[in-house]
């Protein structure tokens, strides 16, 4: 790779970017913006999976209950349940 | 001389920015505490995770997009002329990187006075504008605690911070917004353009996102929520506080030629407006509406601290949009009357629409920042809005139309648009079996664990050892 400033030697009023890779800023942004989206993405569905698993975890019938009840466990009510309960 | 005088004011002006930007990193400490204490033993670290990192997110939304906006959007496009050319704030811009202004690898094809200017200040501007991205986005963040889910909340947070506030601001923060040209619109320290408008997003967040479970009776009165440490609270006020004073700093442009017709010279800062103004006269009114807030905040909640502190805040955030042009007697009453009105609303919002504001930023941003706004059309009625003599000088009318774009057309309607579309994709809000048990559940469950671990261990060494000395 060809460093943007070879020298600092050089008349100091020609130095213009100090960044490697000039003319490539465009791919670069593009990177970027997809970095950025991709994180958001990714938090969506890490997110709705974590919460899904931490709602099972949550509503599993306990040792405890399962020894003293035979009958099946009341489940809860749905996300999108407890979404709607407050329109 | 001449070149050495305009080197140093262009190398003052930029040491400037960048000390306003370090001092404006502790609202966000401010607000991170804050919110921390304000939220429930159960729910602190997603709290906090959820607050800071809307730091990275909102960062790079500024970079890719946000900055290009303030400057493109000026003319509305389509009220005072077309999309505005800004080529040293576009993403792919060599100036928006490291650069010594120097003609050489010209390859993006500069001017001259592009080279000159911007090479120096573009990185601090940039950055005191993102700072208060950052504000607006945690201005939401307080009053949407302990229910939200994260992704949700940072793309709500994108958007106030890297478009919405960034258009309010174009249009009527700048010195060539089409809402100053037209409507004389002043807001000189951003009591609409951040405050209204973030407070406006806020309520519309809230609206769709619902109160926390057991937040209200079944006869619609709500119940006290305790925080978990006030002293979190209360140290977090005092950082924004502090913080502040970065920020109403950085609103400031530090030296300006004010002469407009170049006879003479005549140094002073000015405001965003290029108005001229001093830090003195903003150091007057800075404190006595903070005096005035914490005054009234404390005599309407009957000495309660965190609304005395919060008044504090809304004292300022009233006073802002006026506060290059105020006697501080008139800050101190503009900033107890806006802290009065929202204390009220706040709380009859509260229990007429089942609205939980858990930080009361609705009432301390949005109707402060609003109030705010509307009394300068009152006050500053007849001044000019702009060194320029064609644009409308400031007026009532200027001023509500100014308060209803900020509060209600860039603040409320973009956030309840995509807060429904969250909330119809089920990806809005938490689900209540979570909510219930606490974001932080699997930690504590965890933490637990390993502590109960532990003591076994200790336990049993400590048994070994006593049967070894015995």
């Amino acid at each position: 790779m060809t460093p943007t400033v070879e020298s600092w030697h050089n008349t100091p009023t020609e130095l213009g970017p100090l960044y490697p890779l000039v003319g490539y800023e465009f791919v670069m942004f593009i990177a970027c913006a997809a970095a950025l989206l991709g994180f958001l993405v990714w938090k969506f569905r890490s997110e709705n999976a974590h919460y899904c698993q931490m709602v099972a975890e949550l509503t599993a019938p306990s040792p405890i209950t399962t020894a003293t009840s035979n009958s099946a466990p009341t489940g809860s009510p749905s996300h999108q349940d407890s979404q709607d309960a407050h329109s | 001389m001449d070149q050495e005088l305009s080197a140093l004011t262009v190398i003052f002006t930029e040491f400037y920015y960048w000390v306003t930007v370090v001092m404006m990193f502790l609202i966000h400490v401010g607000f991170c505490l804050y919110e921390v204490g304000v939220s429930r033993e159960k729910n602190k670290l997603n709290t906090l995770m959820k607050n800071s990192m809307l730091i990275p997110v909102i960062t790079l939304g500024f970079f890719l997009f946000g900055w290009w906006i303030y400057f493109a959007f000026q003319n509305g496009p389509g009220v005072t002329g077309a999309l505005k050319s800004a080529s040293w704030s576009e993403p792919w811009n060599p100036l928006m990187g490291p650069h010594l202004g120097g003609s050489g690898n010209n390859a993006a094809g500069l001017s001259q006075d592009e080279l000159d200017l911007w090479p120096r200040l573009n990185g601090v501007f940039w950055a005191a504008f993102l700072l208060f991205s950052w504000t607006a986005g945690s201005i939401l963040s307080g009053a949407v605690i302990e229910r939200i889910r994260s992704g949700a909340f940072w793309l709500l947070s994108l958007v106030v911070g890297c478009v919405t506030w960034v258009l309010g601001a174009s249009w009527g923060w700048s010195d060539a917004g089409w809402m100053v040209r037209v409507l004389g619109y002043h807001d000189a320290y951003a009591s609409g353009v951040i405050h209204a408008l973030a407070g406006g997003s806020a309520l519309a967040i809230l609206i769709h996102l619902g109160p926390r479970l057991g937040r209200f009776r079944a006869d619609g009165t709500p119940r006290v929520l305790p925080a978990h440490n006030t002293w979190m609270i209360i140290i977090g006020m005092f950082l924004i506080f502090t913080g502040f004073w970065g920020f109403y700093a950085a609103c400031n442009i530090p030296i300006a030629d004010i002469d407009p017709d170049d006879t003479t010279q005549l140094f002073s800062a000015t405001t965003i407006y290029l108005t001229p103004t001093t830090l003195s006269a903003i150091t007057f009114n800075f404190l006595m509406a903070l005096a005035a807030g914490m005054m009234t905040g404390y005599l309407v909640s009957h000495g309660d601290a965190f609304w005395t502190f919060q008044g504090g805040l809304g004292g300022i955030i009233t006073a802002s949009a006026g506060n290059d042009l105020y006697h501080p007697y008139q800050a101190f009453f503009v900033a107890a009357f806006g802290v009065w009105c929202a204390y009220k609303l706040h709380f009859w919002v509260e229990k007429k629409f089942r609205i939980d504001d858990a930080v009361g930023a609705v009432a301390i941003h949005g109707y402060c920042g609003s109030i705010g706004v509307l009394l300068v059309g009152f006050l500053l009625w007849g001044y000019p809005s702009s060194p320029d003599d064609t644009f409308a000088p400031i007026t009532p009318w200027g001023q509500l139309a100014g308060a209803v774009m900020m509060f209600l057309l860039l603040g409320f309607v973009p956030c309840y648009i995509m807060t429904a579309a969250l909330r119809r994709a089920g990806v809005l809000r938490i689900p209540r079996e979570v909510e219930f048990a606490g974001l932080d559940y699997q930690l504590v469950a965890w933490e637990q664990e390993q502590r109960q671990e532990f003591s076994m261990a200790e336990r049993q060494e400590f048994q070994t050892g006593v049967k070894e000395h015995s």
